[in-house]
């Protein structure tokens, strides 16, 4: 078989496979600009319309849940990145006992089933009296940002040679400083695809905003899309809006930095 | 003068730590160890009295733990079963030069960029059995009888279940894949060509065998992942109709929720990790293995 035939065949397969999987997203970008006349009657509608974002965009509880779920994806970004890099380039830097056992903790606290922490969870955040706040959810979710990021972040630190550091020491840096402007700059390839995976993560996450929040004061938007869909009647055209506005942000993220994010993971999963 | 500066402070290094392993520590152990705690015991009239075993007596006696255990497996296992399968298919197509090679894997990614919840609600859709474009499709195709309520009936809904988890997390694996793939030089593709070695004889005696702690790793933590797996059933069927979806997740969730016992919901979540620290141990054993 010539190479112009294999290759051929080769993008057939891409092609198909690529316009299966995409299909259900597809589906629902039309939906969400099918006018409500002609929802459900043909795939493609004869007319556009935006009329289900303005809709979406002008409810001020769906916006309120909107802006629940970015402050709760960003800070927890902002403490699982510090935690982690701390906790990376103690691990990276220095050899001590321990060292070994804390990583096995990282990595089995990636497997706990959070069904059963969530029992204890609930107990706990009735206690602190912290029920429906976003502050409890975001402590929940750094729970899980943090061990992959630690793993990923330490990896990335092995990679950076110590002699940069014993320079700069002997100029009179401080361990911390040398931390901030040295290694952090060096890495932020790895920092960015750290941050990307614990927004993905804390922006989807579910369980703990379930159990955790009642109404728009703190609930973020996954839980609240669920809510949409009703026994008797829901509103496709209005869940499937919502759905793309809340996959778009991660889709560009992701698009501006594919290749940070794919290496960054492939790294972390391999070499850990 | 080198050795002195990284000797400097032994303690140094544990302070780096330490608040990575107080949250840690604070944050995921001793929420599991009091939980598990809470399986020993049992809530008599306002007061908890010790239990030992009595709720995993009850569960193992239980006919229901045993068949949500069956559905759990079934879940778990179709699911890594098929993103192994469909991530390896894409990750073979994507692992040659190709033009727009960035384009096609962004792609094929789009599932996993998706929350949970949005595959749950769009994929609720997809199998609504009057408005849903499969049953549509179904229809279009003359296959009436076929166009049923997908997440009603007891035979289909954790199947239909399964296929919509099987969409969103599959490119897992051509990420992991792909990244294995391009580790083997190519020199040894080129010299197997040389001894006249086919494409499938490459890809059954070169590719396979050197990506296979890639394969194991990938398919281990995926077993462990799904096997926990909360979102998708808990949206689309709450385990229903019946039980017939029920996992462990959502039976764990629903006893301490719904029935508020949180004793015997403990002791379905113990047992939980007692299948997964099999698979853990598993997991450790292969990685301190690949390792040395």
């Amino acid at each position: 078989m010539d190479k112009a035939k294999s290759d051929f065949i080769i993008y057939v397969l891409l092609v198909t496979g690529i316009f299966i999987v995409v299909l259900p997203l597809v589906y629902m970008i039309l939906i969400s600009v099918t006018p409500r006349s002609l929802l459900f009657l043909k795939l493609i509608p004869s007319k556009f319309t935006l009329e289900h974002y303005i809709k979406i965009l002008s409810d001020p509880e769906i916006m309120a849940c909107y802006r629940n779920s970015l402050v709760i994806s960003s800070s927890t970004i902002v403490i699982t990145l510090v935690l982690a890099s701390l906790a990376a380039y103690g691990l990276s830097r220095y050899s001590f006992k321990g060292q070994g056992g804390f990583i096995l903790m990282a990595l089995i606290t990636q497997m706990l089933p959070m069904e059963v922490l969530v029992i204890s969870y609930f107990r706990m955040v009735k206690t602190v009296n912290l029920y429906n706040t976003r502050i409890v959810l975001v402590l929940l979710d750094v729970t899980i940002t943090l061990p992959f990021s630690i793993l990923i972040l330490k990896s990335l630190f092995d990679g950076i040679p110590k002699e940069i550091e014993e320079a700069a020491m002997i100029d009179g840096c401080s361990r911390i400083t040398c931390l901030v402007r040295i290694i952090l700059p060096l890495s932020w390839a790895g920092l960015s695809a750290t941050a990307l995976f614990s927004f993905l993560m804390s922006w989807g996450e579910f369980l703990y905003a379930l159990t955790f929040t009642s109404d728009h004061r703190a609930m973020p938007i996954t839980v609240e899309i669920t809510k949409m869909l009703g026994h008797y009647r829901t509103s496709w055209e209005l869940v499937m809006t919502l759905g793309v506005l809340v996959v778009v942000p991660v889709t560009v993220i992701f698009a501006t930095s594919q290749k940070v994010f794919t290496r960054g993971l492939a790294a972390s999963a391999l070499k850990r | 003068m080198h050795q002195a500066i990284w000797k400097y402070k032994k303690v140094a290094g544990y302070l780096f730590i330490l608040p990575a392993a107080i949250y840690l520590v604070a944050g995921c152990f001793y929420p599991l160890f009091s939980a598990l705690k809470m399986s020993f015991y049992k809530s008599v009239a306002t007061r908890e009295v010790f239990a030992g075993l009595w709720h995993y007596g009850n569960l193992l006696r239980d006919h229901v733990f045993w068949s949500v255990t069956g559905h759990t497996f079934f879940f778990a296992g179709f699911s890594v079963l098929f993103h192994f399968l469909i991530g390896l298919g894409f990750a073979l197509l994507l692992n040659r030069n190709l033009k727009y090679k960035n384009v096609w894997m962004g792609l094929q990614f789009i599932p996993w960029l998706f929350p949970m919840t949005v595959v749950a609600c769009l994929w609720v859709l997809i199998y609504q059995p009057q408005l849903g474009i499969l049953n549509n499709l179904l229809r279009r195709l003359n296959l009436s009888t076929l166009a049923i309520e997908w997440l009603n009936i007891p035979e289909t809904a954790l199947a239909a279940v399964t296929v919509a988890n099987i969409w969103s997390f599959y490119p897992f694996f051509t990420l992991i894949l792909l990244a294995a793939m391009q580790n083997i030089p190519l020199s040894v593709y080129e010299a197997s060509t040389i001894d006249g070695a086919g494409a499938w004889s490459r890809f059954w005696y070169i590719t396979i065998p050197l990506i296979r702690p890639a394969i194991f790793t990938s398919c281990l933590l995926d077993m462990i992942w799904t096997f926990r797996f909360f979102d998708l059933v808990w949206i689309m069927t709450k385990g229903g109709p019946a039980r017939y979806s029920e996992i462990l997740p959502t039976y764990v969730y629903k006893t301490a929720f719904y029935n508020f016992d949180f004793h015997r919901a403990a002791a379905i979540g113990g047992l939980m990790v007692i299948f997964m620290v099999s698979f853990c141990t598993l997991y450790l054993v292969f990685y301190s293995k690949s390792s040395k």
